[in-house]
């Protein structure tokens, strides 16, 4: 499948109230009292589509690691205060499924649209699965998002989930549009395959690879790293659903590549990618 | 290829157990309905799975593990078929309950702790160690039809043989959050009676339930339900509410149908999401009469949320397991608490369970908060 428009919004903790201001100048969809979650993902969306005439039969797939984490915390603080009345828009904002709804109605599509979360592989487990319904044409056209909030919110939150680096979570909303059509692409996504050991992996990719990204724990892999050194190209930002942005790392190069994502259990999924 | 039900199991508000919960929707009638259901919602307008007095944390996996082991032992599936399972997973809620309780345990000094997990990608690491699994979990999120888009995904990926084996897991249990969420937004009973496509219907009642599906691609016995087609398509009317209109809950049945090449003449019963809500009992009913005039046929509408609860992201499995279960034992279910139908209703529900033929074809309806409406057709017949 080929890829011909991306997007990617990556920032350090930023306020709702800025993305919001950022929408408005781009949309008139009505996000007032939404989540940063959602404003993101729309915006996001939006942009990564802005010079694309979208497919009758298009897909929309948002991955996600933490959903709403922001609203979930919050309506946390007080859920279990005696009396407590859960308000309406609090409790929408948490409903994480509303975020492909939302980017749904402000690209006005009338498709499938999902999310999806496949832990600390959300991104990757999503992109397998938009690949699948291409290739049996349930759908003509994917646009495929990662999203997630930067964690800063959430107090303590190294204590509930794993960081291979210590990097600092950010804001993070990037997109990819796909098609089977090679016209004009950006690249194509030439395959996507899951491996149960680093061992089993090595024994199956390449030798010949332009350039190589790893995720957080890919890169903390030593049998990964001490084979194919030379090629792996630095990861700096970092976000919840980090697959994707290493995916956009990658086709800012010319040439074919591969993505390595690993989970904490040792499982592996590799992106294929020629640019 | 094709991808047949070998198993499947059901925890909700009549018994833990597939015989005790079809011995006890037996016992339900029109006339006992109204008795039964103030003595379920006595404590809490909330149909409520009885026996798991645990913590939530606890009650969760106790629940999950349940609904897992209970569906691979139908399936009789050897160590290594169980080890090959994909898991897919769909809920509403995830685990709110459990973030609830620890956040009540953090306040008042028991826990260091202020949530479980942050995300819900644990749930499926926890089920990946139930099951040994080889596979990665995959958690779906698309509000009341979570669990029904997780099945369709996982019998396509059967039937391309991409894979050759699923579990399938719908999950709901109590929360705040939720509970507190629907209430806020006005949509539940206050009458305590739940009356889908009634006139006198005045809500939502919701409820908790799990179960699990296993998907295999070769039948274990003859009375095995296949995958025959689905569709999902979204309504971008409203966040809460389904366009008035019907129309794109009709075009999620029709085109459901129009995948299987089937008419509605070839359905023995249409189980309809009808969640009770005004928005929901007319344009689902609006959706059924574009159908049946389409089709220029009809055919047998129920609708089980009477008996389970409204479980939200569970729904689709757990509505999936209950009414094959009751064809399996020879009866459609009944829609209890329908009395007065609704204007222009173009059908009257099933009143009493109805005896049936053990081989059926049937298509079950959803829909969802965000505009997600999934339809999926499933039959035992050759």
């Amino acid at each position: 499948m080929y890829i011909h428009s991306t997007y990617k919004i990556i920032n350090s903790n930023k306020s709702v109230k800025e993305y919001r201001k950022e929408l408005k100048e781009i949309s008139k969809i009505n996000l007032r009292r939404s989540s940063k979650f959602n404003i993101l993902a729309v915006l996001g969306a939006l942009r990564a589509t802005k010079d694309i005439n979208l497919g009758q039969n298009l897909g929309i797939y948002i991955a996600s690691e933490y959903g709403p984490i922001n609203d979930v915390y919050k309506l946390m603080q007080t859920i279990n205060e005696e009396n407590n009345i859960v308000m309406p828009f609090d409790f929408l904002n948490v409903n994480s499924n509303n975020v492909s709804f939302y980017v749904s109605q402000a690209l006005n599509a009338k498709g499938k649209n999902m999310l999806l979360t496949s832990q600390y592989l959300s991104f990757e487990k999503s992109l397998q699965l938009a690949q699948f319904e291409l290739e049996i044409d349930e759908i003509s056209d994917i646009l495929i998002g990662a999203v997630d909030e930067s964690l800063d919110e959430v107090k303590d939150y190294e204590k509930y989930v794993r960081f291979a680096n210590n990097q600092t979570s950010k804001d993070g909303s990037c997109w990819l549009y796909l098609n089977n059509d090679s016209s004009n692409s950006l690249g194509e996504i030439i395959n996507i395959q899951e491996f149960s050991s680093s061992k089993e992996l090595l024994e199956n990719i390449k030798s010949t690879y332009s350039k190589i990204a790893l995720n957080q724990f890919a890169q903390n892999d030593e049998d990964i790293v001490s084979k194919l050194d030379s090629n792996i190209i630095d990861s700096k930002d970092f976000f919840g659903s980090e697959g994707a942005l290493r995916v956009l790392d990658l086709l800012e190069y010319k040439g074919e590549h591969l993505y390595i994502a690993k989970d904490i259990n040792n499982n592996y999924i590799t992106i294929e990618l020629k640019v | 290829m094709n991808a047949y039900i070998t198993g499947s199991s059901l925890v909700c508000n009549i018994g833990d157990n597939k015989q005790d919960i079809i011995f006890n929707l037996k016992n339900i009638s029109s006339k006992t309905y109204k008795e039964n259901l103030q003595e379920i919602l006595k404590d809490k307008t909330f149909y409520k799975i009885y026996d798991y007095d645990y913590s939530n944390e606890k009650r969760f996996q106790k629940i999950l593990e349940k609904v897992v082991l209970d569906a691979v032992k139908e399936a009789k599936l050897s160590k290594e078929e169980q080890e090959d399972l994909h898991i897919f997973l769909g809920s509403t809620s995830m685990e709110m309950g459990t973030n609830e309780q620890f956040k009540d345990e953090f306040d008042n000094g028991l826990s260091n702790l202020e949530f479980k997990n942050i995300g819900n990608g644990a749930i499926g690491q926890y089920v990946e160690r139930l099951l040994s699994s080889k596979h990665k979990a995959t958690l779906f999120s698309t509000a009341c039809t979570s669990s029904v888009n997780a099945l369709a995904y996982a019998t396509k990926m059967i039937e391309k043989k991409k894979i050759k084996r699923a579990i399938v897991i719908g999950f709901e249990l109590f929360n705040k959050s939720t509970f507190g969420g629907f209430s806020s937004l006005m949509l539940l009973s206050q009458s305590k009676i739940y009356r889908p496509f009634d006139k006198n219907s005045d809500g939502i009642i919701l409820g908790e339930g799990c179960s699990a599906v296993i998907l295999e691609n070769e039948k274990k016995e003859e009375n095995n339900f296949k995958y025959i087609s689905s569709s999902n398509i979204c309504d971008n009317y409203s966040e809460t509410t389904s366009d008035p209109s019907g129309t794109p809950i009709f075009e999620a049945m029709n085109s459901a149908l129009k995948n299987a090449k089937l008419q509605v003449k070839d359905l023995d019963c249409i189980k309809a999401h009808a969640t009770g809500s005004e928005n929901n009992n007319s344009s689902e009913a609006k959706a059924l009469a574009q159908l049946f005039n389409r089709h220029k046929e009809k055919t047998q509408v129920t609708a089980l949320k009477p008996i389970l609860g409204h479980t939200l992201g569970a729904c689709g499995t757990n509505e999936i397991v209950l009414i094959l279960e009751a064809i399996n034992n020879s009866f459609l279910p009944a829609t209890f608490g329908f009395e007065e139908a609704i204007d222009d209703l173009a059908f009257t529900p099933i009143l009493e369970h109805k005896p049936c033929e053990n081989k059926q074809t049937i298509l079950l309806n959803y829909v969802a908060f965000g505009g997600n409406n999934s339809s999926i057709i499933l039959s035992n017949k050759d």
